[in-house]
């Protein structure tokens, strides 16, 4: 009896992991593991988004950007940008953080960068071409 | 023809039986409870529910409508977490980790920490964004609480001793737990190599892909951190790049092996590579996961390395029968549990 639950358990354990690996399906934490598997073409062109704090002396600070700004900036980019709802809850973000920071915050920000990687054999570094805040709360 | 499948579902039941079911020592399951439970506490100490920007403080703060269930806080329907269920969950969590590591109320301690463990590390995923750092740990705290993690090295063993009962003998029980606790870790880095053969084909290796993702790692999401002079020569040279490609991915998918292999100098070969793609991804990715470095060590065998401590605690005439495997010719039909019952008589 003891024998045929540890193989039903083995079973089991290897069949979900095996399928979630194969199929590609997040079972969590069952997994195909996909991270960094797409191919990043040559020349790379693309956007990134941060969440930044500013501070009362006006420097921008990035280390708001976790964990909090995941969902948020998820929020924003799958969301067409824009929805008022979600975007308003910004400023509540900005309390949250500020409830053990100190000094505090004056205010955070979305902002977006554009960027290229240039083709090889350039030996630039990757160019930021654009710089946009996205939305501020202060 | 049915007398050559008869024959041939007796071997793989028997090939079956001795790769998971070879009677052995506790040690290495109760090593594999130690690593597992004590990265757990680390794990959740980082996540201190009453600081609002830790990884789990936040959670009550995110708004609601960014809640996006996954596996089975989906299918259980779970809403998210007030901050008193995500205080009360995380302290008992937390106890039982501890308890798990030390070894008291071992089997109590294990399903705790599994339910709770889990809840826990899936809750960040539940926000449009899956991270895979920590799958890991949740896969080998699901096999725990099945085992018998706590026959060694644990208070509840030194207390069963202080009663006067007889230490575990060898059993198939403490075998096929470590073996699925380390197919969690062959896993995730077998599948990885296999996303990126499926999903970028031999473009992942000989394109320019390789030196793009450096550059991107480095200069675009982590610019402020000084960037490791290894990096450079491989981002500024075709070869060495596409040299570094197939090395991740020939590693990723070969390291499936040591699941397989015997020989100590193929394990330590295999555990290297390993090593080497925790650090690799450290360094050149900048993407850091101690986790992965501190439950590597469940490939260690934890059997060999009792029995050495033990001959030089005790001198070499210790019996060398408490943490060896048995041999393929010892094991019986009935998985061992024959010979156990010989040695207790």
């Amino acid at each position: 009896m003891r024998r045929k639950a540890a193989n039903a358990l083995i079973v089991a354990f290897l069949g979900v992991a095996l399928y979630a690996g194969f199929s590609g399906r997040e079972i969590y934490p069952f997994s195909s593991f996909p991270m960094y598997s797409a191919v990043r073409a040559d020349p790379q062109r693309g956007q990134h988004y941060y969440l930044v704090g500013v501070t009362a002396d006006g420097r921008v600070t990035r280390e708001v950007t976790a964990p909090l700004g995941t969902a948020v900036f998820l929020a924003w980019v799958r969301d067409g940008q824009g929805d008022p709802r979600r975007i308003g809850r910004l400023g509540s973000t900005l309390l949250t953080y500020n409830r053990r920071r100190k000094p505090e915050l004056v205010a955070i920000r979305i902002v977006r960068f554009t960027y290229e990687i240039s083709a090889y054999p350039s030996r630039d570094r990757p160019r930021k071409t654009r710089v946009e805040v996205l939305r501020e709360a202060r | 023809v049915s007398r050559y499948f008869a024959k041939l579902a007796k071997r793989v039941r028997q090939s079956w039986s001795r790769y998971w079911f070879t009677p052995t020592a506790p040690f290495w399951l109760a090593a594999c409870r130690i690593l597992v439970g004590s990265q757990l506490f680390v794990h959740l100490r980082a996540g201190d529910p009453w600081d609002p920007l830790s990884r789990l403080g936040v959670i009550p703060s995110i708004p609601h409508e960014l809640w996006e269930p996954v596996s089975f806080v989906r299918w259980l329907g779970l809403a998210p977490p007030t901050e008193t269920t995500l205080t009360t969950v995380w302290t008992l969590t937390m106890i039982a980790a501890v308890a798990m590591t030390i070894g008291l109320g071992t089997r109590a301690a294990s399903i705790l920490a599994a339910a709770g463990g889990l809840y826990l590390l899936t809750l960040p995923q539940c926000f449009g964004k899956t991270n895979h750092a920590y799958n890991v740990l949740a896969m080998m705290l699901l096999v725990l609480p099945f085992a018998r993690a706590g026959a060694a090295l644990s208070l509840d063993s030194m207390i069963r001793r202080a009663r006067g009962e007889m230490p575990p003998k060898l059993s198939p029980d403490f075998k096929w737990p470590v073996k699925l606790i380390q197919f969690s870790f062959a896993f995730m880095l077998f599948f990885a190599g296999w996303s990126k053969v499926t999903t970028g084909g031999l473009s992942w290796v000989f394109s320019d892909n390789l030196r793009n993702t450096l550059e991107y790692q480095n200069f675009v999401v982590r610019a402020e951190v000084p960037t490791a002079g290894v990096v450079y020569p491989i981002v500024h040279n075709p070869w060495l790049w596409t040299a570094v490609a197939a090395g991740v991915v020939l590693g990723e998918l070969s390291f499936i092996a040591i699941m397989f292999v015997r020989r100590w100098w193929q394990r330590l070969a295999l555990l290297c590579v390993a090593a080497g793609f925790i650090v690799g991804l450290a360094v050149l990715m900048r993407l850091p996961n101690p986790t992965l470095l501190w439950l590597l060590p469940v490939f260690v065998d934890w059997n060999w390395a009792a029995e050495k401590g033990r001959s030089w605690v005790r001198g070499p005439t210790f019996s060398r029968d408490i943490s060896r495997p048995v041999s393929r010719r010892s094991v019986s039909p009935d998985g061992g549990r024959g010979s156990d019952r010989a040695e207790a008589a």
